[in-house]
């Protein structure tokens, strides 16, 4: 009896200490900016869907300027409803001074995207976030776009860019407009990427060193999967929610006259992006 | 398709297992259950097209037991669910229920899915009520212990189901511990003196991945708006509930009461605040012969508990269920006003008195009649916010407010004052005739405008017009100004017992404000009784409005069709 006594006592100091107890305060003050822009009114017969391609690429990858390629081919094909964005991750991505590849285009952003979307190989890429472990292969990459769904606009994104060249910071501003009711929590990125950086990639066995680099990812505004549009991400339909965020981009090798904006709504819990809307820094 | 053709395979497996639930000590035994309808759409109730005009839910249990152990199965068909089901994202199919247990006199243990309750639940209760569509049973591991007469531990630990998502990547789970001691049951000398006296404690304590910040709107609606932001490390991962409970009785007196604390939970519900929550519930009860008296007192502040955090769907994911103490009714007429409990902020009282008026005296008759007068009235909780959420214009990220415990706060939630007679005429007839004035929040309960205040008039009459066939109509008239104003319904049931059953009803809107919207809903029903197999059948139109199960609700939307239910158990 008193060895059961003991044994309860110390399973319920287990269980005792298995409270968090936090202090205050709780709440800081947040990245999320003040938005200060005025959008225009929302003309709702002017939004269609735009679908959203993730290429998880390397300048060490030889297959990789197949997907590049295969991605201008859509681009040409879908113009402007489709949007991209390149990836550099894993090994094929890290540099390699001696052998010529000493430029690093991995983000902390790519990385977490690689591991959550279980990419063990590229190139690959996911549309909308739909996707299967690994990615979609290229010669799946048309038909995969192809399987959304673009009969009706789910939200509108209106973009406002604010760059001050002096500071070198850049303000994104976004207005989200729902068009079609959704239960789950939505959460908006802000991700910043370049076209024409010049620098060297494989290509089969070839080198090339001034490889012509498009759409990469330069880094997120927001983190990862964004932040809330509102307290609990819950919107509702045809009402406007805003969201800015800043980003300094001073330090970085990143020429602002080659970069633009991608804002991505995400419905993480249905695994699905919503709308995705881009619109230059400059 | 293929898991189409599962349906009737299960079936069939179902009907086939009649013959063998007998082998050795092995024992077999289940039951199914089909409940589909044919849908009708009608604009004016707002009764929607189904595309599929057909929905149904189905299931079948299986449950193998031999000696101290048993291990079951369920398996649930819901691809193309009841449009109620459907609109609780009740939907899907598969297996999400199996278990397996072995007890004897020490332990018991279980592994898989498994329902079990703590007290009266403030800290845990994982349950399932089919009609509800609430399935919060818990996948893992449970142990029960009886170390000594009169001692009872338990300890579970598992993740809660939701719906029909699977549990892999969940990032949530809950453990909890139970102890209760019967005192009656450990001293003899306590229980033949007439006393009962038990005491027991729980805690419950949940784990949640803190993945994402809490983004706050600071200032709202003044020219300094901004944004705050609850940062990971400032999101508990752990919360803890514990609950301290007692009940004490000597002959016909009894008295049980639990307090429960939670601690720091900012969630969607409580618009992310770090203040404790508690509630406690009381409940005294006095009989003789011929006259009963029960009272409840129920206090819950901040006592939504889930496992997930950002999860507000209503009965989704509850760890802990707050009781509604109210008397509940089964009266068609006032069953969209029944009072959903307020885990949050709910304070109240429940009475009731049973009085017998003796048998063979002037007004009691051959038979004697009951009287039963009841009151119950529930306001939210009072709530004064702390000066750092009056400062930011938000509760969010603060402590959020302080309430004095007994206080209640300014909302009236519900109220019922009622009083009922029943009276057995002869052996053939007997009548129950009640009246009731309902005051129901509206607001607070439905998220429509306004107050319903409400006087029902409620009349059954029965008659058994010999052994086996009996007759029932019922009556009811529920006058308001409120809401959809006033309604009566009449229904008349024939019943032969023990096999058949038939019904007619209807309720008519008779005092809507909007004149072509003074509808009526009828109802035709029939069921018949085979061994344990029941099949019903049904047609007419139900409105839209509420489904409440013991305090806890869920929107019923308009439909019109013809229904099939059948249910076997061998």
């Amino acid at each position: 009896m008193k060895k059961i006594f003991v044994f309860i006592t110390l399973i319920s100091a287990i269980f005792f200490f298995s409270c968090d107890r936090i202090e205050g305060p709780y709440l800081v003050p947040s990245e999320n900016e003040e938005v200060t822009v005025t959008f225009p009114d929302l003309d709702v017969s002017s939004v269609y869907r735009k679908v959203l391609i993730e290429e998880f690429t390397g300048h060490r990858c030889m297959n990789c300027p197949t997907g590049h390629q295969k991605l201008e081919e859509l681009h040409e094909r879908f113009g402007d409803t489709l949007v991209a964005v390149g990836i550099h991750v894993g090994s094929l991505a890290a540099p390699d001074v001696n052998g010529g590849y000493p430029y690093d285009f991995r983000t902390e952003v790519g990385d977490e995207l690689k591991q959550e979307f279980a990419i063990d190989g590229i190139p690959a890429a996911i549309i909308n976030r739909v996707y299967e472990a690994g990615g979609w292969s290229v010669v799946r990459w048309m038909s995969k776009i192809n399987a959304v769904d673009r009969s009706k606009p789910l939200a509108a994104i209106q973009l406002i860019n604010e760059y001050n060249a002096q500071t070198d910071v850049l303000k994104a501003n976004a207005q989200v407009t729902l068009l079609e009711p959704c239960s789950n929590q939505l959460r908006l990125a802000f991700y910043l990427i370049e076209d024409g950086i010049v620098k060297p990639q494989l290509n089969g066995t070839e080198y090339i060193e001034n490889y012509v680099h498009n759409h990469v990812l330069r880094a997120s505004l927001n983190g990862t999967y964004g932040t809330l549009l509102n307290t609990n991400g819950y919107l509702e339909i045809e009402k406007g929610y805003t969201l800015s965020h800043k980003i300094d981009m001073s330090g970085h090798d990143w020429n602002p006259a080659n970069c633009t904006v991608v804002a991505i709504l995400y419905d993480r819990t249905a695994g699905e992006v919503l709308q995705v809307e881009t619109m230059k820094v400059m | 398709m293929k898991k189409l053709l599962l349906l009737p395979v299960l079936c069939l497996l179902a009907l086939s297992t009649f013959a063998q639930h007998q082998l050795g000590n092995s024992r077999i035994s289940g039951d199914f259950g089909f409940n589909g309808m044919y849908y009708i759409p009608d604009s004016l109730i707002g009764a929607e097209k189904v595309d599929s005009k057909v929905r149904a839910n189905a299931f079948l249990n299986l449950l193998y037991s031999n000696g101290g152990f048993s291990a079951g199965v369920r398996y649930e068909f819901y691809m193309f669910p009841l449009i109620d089901f459907e609109k609780i994202n009740y939907k899907g199919q598969g297996v999400r229920y199996f278990f397996a247990d072995y007890k004897n006199k020490f332990i018991q243990v279980t592994a898989g899915n498994f329902y079990d309750q703590f007290g009266n639940g403030l800290t845990l209760r994982a349950y399932e009520d089919r009609q509800l569509g609430i399935d919060n049973s818990l996948l893992g591991a449970r142990i029960k212990v009886t170390p000594y007469k009169g001692v009872y531990l338990k300890g579970v630990w598992g993740v809660e189901r939701l719906n029909f998502d699977s549990y892999i990547g969940r990032q949530d789970y809950v453990r909890g511990l139970d102890a209760e001691l019967s005192f009656g049951e450990m001293f003899e000398k306590v229980q033949e003196a007439g006393f009962v006296a038990n005491v027991g404690a729980s805690f419950v304590s949940k784990f949640e991945k803190a993945d994402e910040e809490i983004n706050v709107s600071l200032y709202p609606g003044t020219d300094s708006a901004s944004a705050g932001v609850i940062p990971l490390d400032k999101i508990p991962q752990n919360v803890a509930t514990w609950a301290a409970r007692m009940s004490f009785g000597y002959k016909g007196f009894r008295l049980d009461g639990e307090y429960a604390q939670k601690m720091q939970d900012p969630n969607v519900t409580n618009d992310f605040i770090y203040k404790k929550g508690d509630a406690l519930f009381l409940s005294a009860t006095y009989s003789m012969k011929g006259l009963g008296v029960a009272a409840s007192f129920i206090r819950a502040d901040n006592m939504d508990y889930r496992t997930q955090r950002m999860q507000k769907t209503n009965s989704l994911l509850y760890i802990n269920n707050i009781p509604a103490i109210n008397r509940q009714y089964s009266y068609q007429l006032i069953s969209n006003y029944s009072f959903a409990s307020q885990p949050n902020s709910q304070i109240g009282v429940q009475l009731q008195v049973n009085y017998q008026i003796p048998k063979k005296t002037k007004l009691g008759g051959k038979y004697g009649t009951d009287l039963t007068f009841n009151f119950s009235r529930f306001h939210n909780t009072d709530q004064q916010p702390v000066a750092l959420a009056v400062d930011y214009g938000t509760l969010s990220g603060t402590e959020g407010y302080t309430s004095s415990f007994f206080k209640f706060g300014p909302d009236l939630l519900y109220q019922d004052i009622g009083f009922e007679i029943s009276h057995r005429f002869t052996k053939q007839w007997k009548w129950i005739l009640a009246y009731n004035y309902i005051t129901y929040n509206l607001e607070k309960l439905q998220g429509h405008e306004g107050m319903m205040r409400g006087h029902l008039v409620a009349s059954d009459l029965q008659w058994k017009v010999t052994p086996k066939h009996s007759l029932r109509l019922e009556l009811q008239h529920l006058y308001t100004k409120d809401d959809k104003g006033s309604w009566i319904y009449g229904m008349l049931e024939y019943a032969i017992s023990p096999k058949w059953f038939i019904s007619i009803g209807d309720q008519y809107n008779y005092g809507n404000a909007n004149p072509e919207m003074r509808l009526h809903y009828f109802n035709i029903a029939g069921a018949f009784v085979w061994n344990t197999t029941r099949i019903a059948l049904n047609f007419g139109k139900t409105q839209e409005g509420i489904l409440c199960i013991g305090g806890v609700c869920r929107a019923v939307p308009a439909s019109y069709g013809a229904g099939l239910s059948v249910t076997t158990s061998f």
